[in-house]
């Protein structure tokens, strides 16, 4: 009997806890607000003799010697009444889980930026970020003369982001191997002649093995890239036909494993991507120690190829637009496009200032990042400073100047998705059975019609 | 009472609530006003989900391996160790080491040996005479092998100990007196030393069982459960459909089939117990 009542104690107490909890949580929206500001207002008290000092938290991927500290601290100097500190997070699933959670906690986050469409969609829907409409009307920014028309897809009939910089895809190619080979830089060329150059630049066995191409910045990944490479082809939405099916009955996805498997198993001319995964490989090192010829990654390269310190090269590279799926595929600028989607939490105690920051940092503000190769979507942003900024000191020396401009500064259609539908899924899907096709397990047909067949039972 | 409280809302709550989710379609995201419930939905539809039906074959099998491997190689370290050899702690200690190991640290290091063309264990293999190594984690048929013999491997130490104090129980007098019957080392070994053991084989089965089904981060750190689904296990993909698919009903259904699972055979065993257990 006794043991009953402790039980039943235990329970009620239980379910008081629960209700207790859950009151909390939804109280805490509205208490979080009065909290914070008085905590503002506390600090401020016993702060700087300027007054009213506002501390903003920034959260971005960008590794902070990369740039951003040098642009906060630029802000930091020029407005003492807003302070902005900058909160690194790793641009991977844990990553974003975490800003997630962070969002999600109420932590402090006043703005942050998102590198990936579908996952700016998810936390647009679920109320993670303040629409900027009406602080672009009041403050008058002009958002189309910054950033041109097409620079922002609006979201029900609302602006939520602005993209602060164009990320661009290219593949980068060591010329000597080029001339030694005879090879001319190409200026626009087909997966076809891909692999033509990446045959004929492949040399030697073993541990001296040169490798004709290899695909991203360290390890090689699968969706990213056959995400790139159909946007040639197919434009915006590739992954979704009209009818909300999935798309991978287009040849489009089976040519683009084709190829990966022809380049891996049958010609030998890059790593194969399993053994490249489990020995941690790092694509851009074998770069720039001549034991890989071409390397398919763009922007993200720039930055190890100009630090001659760390890892010292005596050869020029080369730059040719990602190759196309056929002759007349129309969207060179598929892997290229707007990115570092800055965004202010919905949450944030301090927005008005947090948007203060943002028309800053979008426009002149992130100059600071340029010369990791981020070239700023800003339309004012000069462009033979960005191009100056991009090659850094001795670009002779480095880079071939002129097919970098014919490439960086090329006159392309950016492609702009719109359907996130379970994307995240039919990421898994792909890579789930990408990697059967590479390994060799499952022929291509197979493994494209399991695609369509398990994306399909998602999407219906 | 301070320790049930702290019981109570760490442990509890937590999971009557994932009950309570795991009836529901959920993104986390949304926050609680997202909560919709759908009954039976998320128990029906995992039945036909490839990864799901992949990541229980795989527990079972990687549970029907590493038990026995563990136990029967735990048992013989404990034996060898506890009559005389030399250099006793020293090696009692070596195998005790990867237990108390972060597991993070041991995964890393596992993978660097297990590179398929320049790790040190293809190299050994090739050294002596075999062709063609397998592929460990690059290849879909070792990939699972490959963290199995992780897993044994940490996990022996642990084991050994438990033996070992079990071992220690064990009356001389027991062995005399099989000795004075003519039993020989064998026998007395089938007859006594196991039978008087069993108590601790249950203790160990359980625990061993139960840790199988835990496996995640060797796979997190390693393979991600591929290549393909070959190493998707069940912890593993309840985290995915959670944090990288935002399915958190989804993802808590499976975290309670694996509590289904998991008691079931805890359950089954206490019932066999009568037969085998000696206490």
């Amino acid at each position: 009997m006794n043991k009953l009542k402790t039980t039943g104690l235990l329970f009620v107490l239980m379910l008081a806890l629960i209700v207790a909890g859950c009151g909390n949580n939804n109280a805490n929206t509205g208490n979080a607000s009065s909290e914070a500001s008085g905590s503002a207002a506390s600090s401020t008290d016993a702060g700087k003799a300027s007054g009213n000092v506002i501390k903003l938290k920034f959260w971005g991927a960008v590794p902070e010697e990369n740039g951003p500290k040098q642009a906060v601290e630029n802000w930091n100097k020029a407005n003492p009444d807003i302070q902005v500190e900058y909160v690194r997070f790793v641009n991977d699933e844990s990553g974003n889980t975490k800003l997630e959670t962070a969002l999600l906690a109420g932590d402090q986050v006043d703005l942050y930026i998102n590198y990936r469409m579908d996952k700016l969609v998810k936390r647009i829907e679920a109320g993670m970020v303040e629409p900027l409409d009406n602080y672009i009307a009041q403050s008058g920014f002009n958002v189309e003369e910054n950033f041109g028309a097409s620079a922002i897809t609006k979201i029900s009939d609302q602006t939520y982001y602005i993209p602060a910089i164009i990320l661009n895809d290219f593949v980068t190619l060591n010329k000597t191997f080029l001339d030694e080979a005879n090879l001319e830089i190409p200026k626009e060329w087909t997966w076809d002649t891909y692999m033509d150059y990446a045959a004929q630049l492949t040399q030697g066995e073993g541990v001296n093995k040169r490798w004709g191409s290899y695909t991203d910045l360290l390890q090689p990944k699968i969706f990213e890239f056959l995400d790139k490479a159909v946007k040639t082809e197919l434009g915006p939405n590739a992954f979704y036909k009209e009818d909300g099916s999935s798309n991978f009955d287009n040849p489009a996805f089976k040519r683009y494993f084709d190829i990966m498997y022809n380049l891996e198993k049958t010609l030998k001319a890059q790593p194969p991507i399993a053994e490249a995964k489990a020995s941690k490989m790092e694509g851009i090192q074998l770069y720039l120690t001549n034991k890989v010829a071409m390397q398919w990654i763009g922007t993200a390269s720039l930055r190890y190829i100009k630090n001659t310190k760390d890892y010292p090269h005596d050869f020029i590279t080369a730059f040719a637009p990602p190759p196309k799926m056929t002759e007349n595929s129309q969207y060179l600028g598929g892997g290229t496009g707007y990115l570092d989607f800055t965004t202010i939490n919905s949450r944030s105690e301090n927005k008005e200032a947090a948007w203060k920051f943002m028309q800053w940092y979008v426009t002149e503000g992130n100059e600071p990042l340029i010369a990791g190769g981020r070239v700023p979507s800003w339309k004012k942003a000069d462009k033979d400073k960005v191009a100056s900024l991009v090659l850094g000191e001795n670009p002779e020396k480095l880079f071939d100047v002129e097919s970098f401009k014919r490439v960086v500064f090329a006159d392309v259609e950016y492609v702009r998705d719109t359907k996130f539908d379970h994307l995240a899924e039919i990421q898994a899907i792909v890579e789930d059975e990408g990697e059967r096709v590479l390994i060799g397990e499952k022929a291509t047909e197979d493994a494209v019609k399991s695609m369509k067949e398990r994306a399909d039972k998602l999407l219906k | 009472m301070p320790g049930i409280v702290g019981f109570g809302v760490l442990t509890i709550i937590p999971i009557v609530l994932s009950l309570v989710i795991s009836f529901t379609d959920w993104n986390f995201l949304d926050g609680l006003g997202g909560l919709r419930f759908i009954g039976l939905d998320n128990f029906v539809e995992m039945w036909s989900d490839n990864w799901f039906v992949d990541s229980l074959k795989n527990n079972l099998l990687f549970a029907a391996v590493t038990v026995p491997a563990t136990i029967v190689l735990s048992l013989l370290a404990a034996i060898g160790l506890n009559k005389g050899v030399y250099m006793k702690s020293p090696i009692r200690l070596m195998i005790f080491m990867p237990y108390v190991s972060n597991m993070v640290a041991i995964s890393i290091v596992w993978g660097t040996l297990f590179n398929p063309s320049m790790g040190p264990i293809n190299s050994f293999l090739s050294s002596i005479g075999i062709a063609d190594p397998p592929g460990w984690l690059a290849s879909s048929a070792w990939a699972l092998p490959a963290i199995m013999i992780i897993t044994i491997w940490a996990n022996v130490g642990y084991n050994m100990i438990i033996y070992l104090a079990g071992l220690q129980g064990i009356s001389r007098d027991l062995y005399e007196a099989a000795t004075i019957d003519g039993a020989g080392p064998l026998t007395s070994f089938f007859r006594v030393t196991l039978p008087m053991l069993s108590p601790t084989t249950f203790f160990v089965l359980i625990t061993s069982i139960i840790h199988s089904f835990q496996v995640f981060i060797a796979v997190f750190i390693m393979t991600k459960g591929g290549p393909g689904s070959s190493t998707t296990v069940l912890t593993y993909y309840s985290y995915r459909t959670g944090f990288d698919f935002y399915k958190m009903g989804y993802s808590s259904a499976m975290a309670w089939i694996l509590f289904i699972i998991i008691f079931l055979i805890t359950f089954l065993q206490w019932q066999g117990q009568k037969r085998w257990v000696h206490y």
